[in-house]
């Protein structure tokens, strides 16, 4: 499943194409440590800082690259939690139109676009039944609460028979009283976060500024290039950072 | 006469265009950065000098461009939102009449067309999908008019072409989709309620960075800035000029940072509370305004 999110779907490959962006930036560091000289391209010349701060860059791209495959696969699972409850009523309501259960699936997992679904139907395409593609694809993904529900239900649409609509009306009522303390739980996380973006990117950046300008008043240092920083690079850091938190813990509630 | 202002009135009616909503987005949010680069360019044309930007006057009106550029932004992710919301409210009162049209034996694009009357967002998709299966197409094609706005709208017509496909088992499965749906209705207002309140985190931000900053600069750099006399300066490298640059163009950044956040807090699906942001821009823009050009209306020593 990870392995088409690696770059030409080999693992080996994207781990020496990601680790290359770090390496280049250790060149000129290497090179400025071990002679003890600054480097000089052309018109250019690189410092210890500067090189420090190119290595600190290229290190971040190679780690997000290295992450990458990863963050694709929990954005695939999230996006399937987050339509778990359409699904399941989608495939209800074709079963209970009279469609044959696997015939509904194939329905549902096609119109979906969604990457787990899609392969779950290539291994039943393959061969294997419904439960046994559902555990194929878990030991790929590991261990998950969304998952296990899928599970369920693909144990439901291999039996087949007059209760499956019934029962995946059950699971679909069951779904939505676990999103209901979901949704408490993430109202409870995210009055927390609330409290900590207004102290972190509010409150903190003014006691910031005014703690600096007495500092400068009184100690006469020039501090606009701090109070530049602050509020140019630290709130807008601090908010996309309560962003993503927040996104995550309401994505768990949202339907 | 009648016939004559009537051409003249299609005529003069502009052409319906759609252009994709991702288009529109990406215009919108770009907006800001072009009128920036803009102004800059026509302040160059006509001064033969980049703007100050580090002069209040300067910022003052870089941080109106950049709220007037986010307006359009605003509003479209606002109404854009207001309305994915009434449409998704409208579903269940939808099928509800449409059973009712099928149970008394209409057919289904006829079924379609008495129900749409009880909505009202949804009437517009809906009359298309019908008048597209009067002109020869089938329900399953025509739907795809209906589509797009939302999951819960992509399963409702989903629903429908099963509805289209299905025989004598039609009644029991609409009103069971119906209090599905009903469910799933229920629960997002839920959320709405639940999160609302996180929009007041926004007003109390804006007002608290607000009041800190103008007492700051009104009571303590001005003065200390004034009071300086000839080779004894009281506030030592602290430019008051660009101290006051630096606080609009926070506020600009908190305006803007805190119209996405909370929308994310409040589990929208656009942007839509950066028009509460962009309105408290334009408070504090005229807030700073006056600090700026009439320091003596704010009552502060």
């Amino acid at each position: 499943m990870i392995a088409r999110y690696y770059i030409g779907k080999s693992k080996i490959l994207h781990t020496v194409i990601s680790v290359i962006p770090a390496s280049i930036g250790a060149v000129p560091l290497l090179y400025i440590v071990l002679t003890g000289n600054n480097l000089i391209l052309g018109k250019v010349t690189i410092g210890l800082i500067e090189a420090l701060i190119i290595e600190i860059v290229l290190i971040v791209s190679t780690t997000s690259l290295l992450l990458l495959p990863k963050f694709m696969l929990s954005s695939d699972i999230d996006k399937l939690t987050l339509r778990l409850p359409h699904i399941i009523l989608k495939l209800r309501t074709l079963i209970a139109a009279g469609e044959p259960p696997l015939k509904a699936f194939e329905d549902v997992a096609k119109n979906s676009g969604l990457t787990i679904l899609e392969l779950i139907l290539k291994e039943i395409m393959l061969g294997y039944t419904p439960q046994e593609a559902v555990d194929r694809v878990s030991k790929i993904i590991g261990k998950n609460s969304t998952l296990e529900v899928l599970g369920r239900v693909m144990n439901a649409i291999e039996m087949g028979g007059e209760s499956t609509a019934s029962f995946l009306r059950d699971e679909f009522e069951s779904l939505m009283a676990e999103k209901d303390s979901e949704l408490r739980k993430a109202l409870d996380s995210l009055s927390v976060i609330v409290e900590l973006y207004m102290s972190m990117g509010v409150f903190a950046p003014i006691i910031g500024i005014i703690m600096l300008s007495s500092l400068a008043i009184l100690g006469g240092i020039d501090v606009t290039p701090l109070i530049t920083a602050i509020i140019f690079i630290a709130i807008p850091l601090l908010s996309v950072f309560s962003a993503i938190i927040a996104k995550r813990y309401i994505e768990r509630a949202l339907i | 006469m009648k016939i004559i202002l009537s051409k003249i009135k299609t005529w003069l009616r502009l052409p319906k265009v759609r252009i994709r909503r991702k288009i529109i987005r990406i215009i919108n949010l770009t907006l800001p950065l072009i009128l920036t680069l803009t102004y800059i360019i026509a302040y160059h044309h006509m001064y033969s000098v980049y703007p100050n930007l580090l002069n209040p006057i300067d910022t003052l009106y870089m941080a109106f461009i950049i709220a007037l550029s986010l307006i359009p932004a605003s509003i479209f992710e606002y109404r854009w939102e207001w309305e994915l919301i009434v449409s998704e409210y409208e579903v269940p009162d939808f099928l509800s009449a449409l059973e009712g049209n099928l149970r008394a034996g209409l057919p289904m694009p006829k079924a379609i067309r008495g129900a749409s009357r009880y909505v009202k967002h949804l009437r517009g998709k809906l009359e298309t999908v019908v008048k597209a299966t009067y002109l020869g197409e089938t329900l399953e094609s025509s739907i795809r008019y209906l589509r797009g706005s939302s999951q819960l709208i992509e399963l409702l017509a989903d629903y429908l072409v099963v509805l289209s496909r299905s025989g004598e088992e039609i009644y029991r499965t609409i009103r069971e989709f119906r209090e599905s749906i009903e469910l799933i209705v229920n629960y997002s207002r839920k959320i709405r309620n639940a999160t609302r309140s996180f929009v007041a985190t926004l007003y109390l931000v804006m007002f608290v960075y607000l009041v800190s900053t103008v007492v700051f600069l009104a009571a303590f750099i001005y003065p200390l800035s004034e009071k300086a006399t000839p080779g004894v300066s009281l506030i030592g490298k602290v430019d008051p000029d660009v101290m006051t640059s630096l606080i609009i163009y926070g506020a600009v950044i908190e305006a803007i940072t805190n119209g996405v956040v909370i929308s994310y807090f409040t589990g929208s699906r656009y942007l839509s509370s950066l028009i509460h942001a962009v309105l408290l821009l334009f408070i504090s823009i005229m807030i700073y305004t006056v600090l700026v050009f009439m320091r003596g209306l704010i009552p502060l020593p």
